[in-house]
């Protein structure tokens, strides 16, 4: 029975990965990107890891994919409707990824032998736990996280409102 | 050679273990690869490197399922926590700079873009 949800959400993420790298409609892209979000939410919370399921939900399919579609709009309207959104020399494309995958799935395959998930306490899995390690253990990362996140947003400001300047007529007056 | 696709067929119907979620992130980051490679749009590059991080993600939370000791620590969800929170600053500034880029270029075509060709 577990088994059949994990291949379902990995089967489900799988398609529509493909979808979101071969479609040559980016809205579609977008759309596809949101199922593959949730189908490996879905995956997390079959690895009985909740916590990272829920934030797989709510970055990811909910922060992530709403600021792809505004910036496929903005795009899409300031170019006047269709987005090229074609692929290119597949080929070697292909290739690379031929020989990633006949590189890494054996290795992986052959390296680890069929375990057995080992059972999971629902205190150890939980969130009360995982942030018990967070602040304990992890103080720095996790201040250095929430610094990057500020820097981040300052900057994506920053840039927007630099090129909004930049692109007005150029006046003489500096 | 312990690699057929008939020991992956029979494996099919074992209980999962660490080797079909490394197997899965492994294509999927695959697929991520191949988008990255072959996208001309750079929103659609940005797409296909969320994939690749989230292959990264299931590895790490894989890892730390079957791992030695899913009761001693959390380093593995610690780990996606702080992927998951890189990812979401770097589609933020990415986003940013393609807009910016866009406003300058007028476009978004990544092998249109070649400022810093000499």
């Amino acid at each position: 029975m577990g088994s059949v949800v994990f291949y379902f959400f990995a089967f489900a993420a799988l398609a529509c990965a493909v979808i979101v790298v071969t479609s040559r409609h980016i809205v579609r892209s977008v759309a596809a990107l949101f199922v593959c979000m949730a189908a490996m939410a879905g995956i997390y919370f079959f690895l009985s890891a909740p916590f990272i399921g829920a934030m797989q939900l709510m970055i990811y399919a909910g922060g992530i994919t709403v600021l792809l579609i505004f910036a496929v709009m903005l795009v899409r309207r300031a170019a006047g409707g269709q987005v090229e959104h074609a692929s290119r020399n597949p080929g070697g494309a292909i290739v690379v990824v031929i020989g990633f995958v006949g590189w890494m799935a054996p290795a992986a395959w052959m390296a680890f032998g069929p375990r057995q998930m080992p059972p999971v306490e629902p205190r150890v899995a939980g969130v009360e736990s995982l942030a018990d390690d967070l602040i304990r253990h992890y103080v720095p990362a996790f201040e250095i996280a929430s610094v990057l996140l500020l820097v981040a947003m300052i900057g994506a400001v920053v840039l927007t409102l630099r090129a909004k300047q930049r692109e007005g007529p150029p006046t003489d007056d500096e | 050679m312990g690699f057929m696709l008939g020991d992956i067929l029979e494996s099919l119907g074992q209980p999962v273990g660490l080797r079909h979620c490394l197997v899965f992130a492994a294509l999927l980051f695959a697929v991520g690869l191949y988008g990255v490679l072959t996208r001309r749009n750079a929103i659609g590059i940005l797409m296909a490197l969320e994939l690749m991080l989230n292959a990264v993600n299931a590895n790490l939370v894989a890892f730390w399922r079957y791992g030695p000791g899913p009761r001693e620590a959390l380093n593995g969800q610690v780990f996606a926590v702080f992927v998951i929170t890189m990812a979401a600053a770097e589609a933020a500034v990415g986003l940013a700079i393609i807009l910016a880029l866009f406003r300058l270029r007028r476009t978004v075509n990544a092998d249109e873009v070649n400022l810093l060709k000499g």
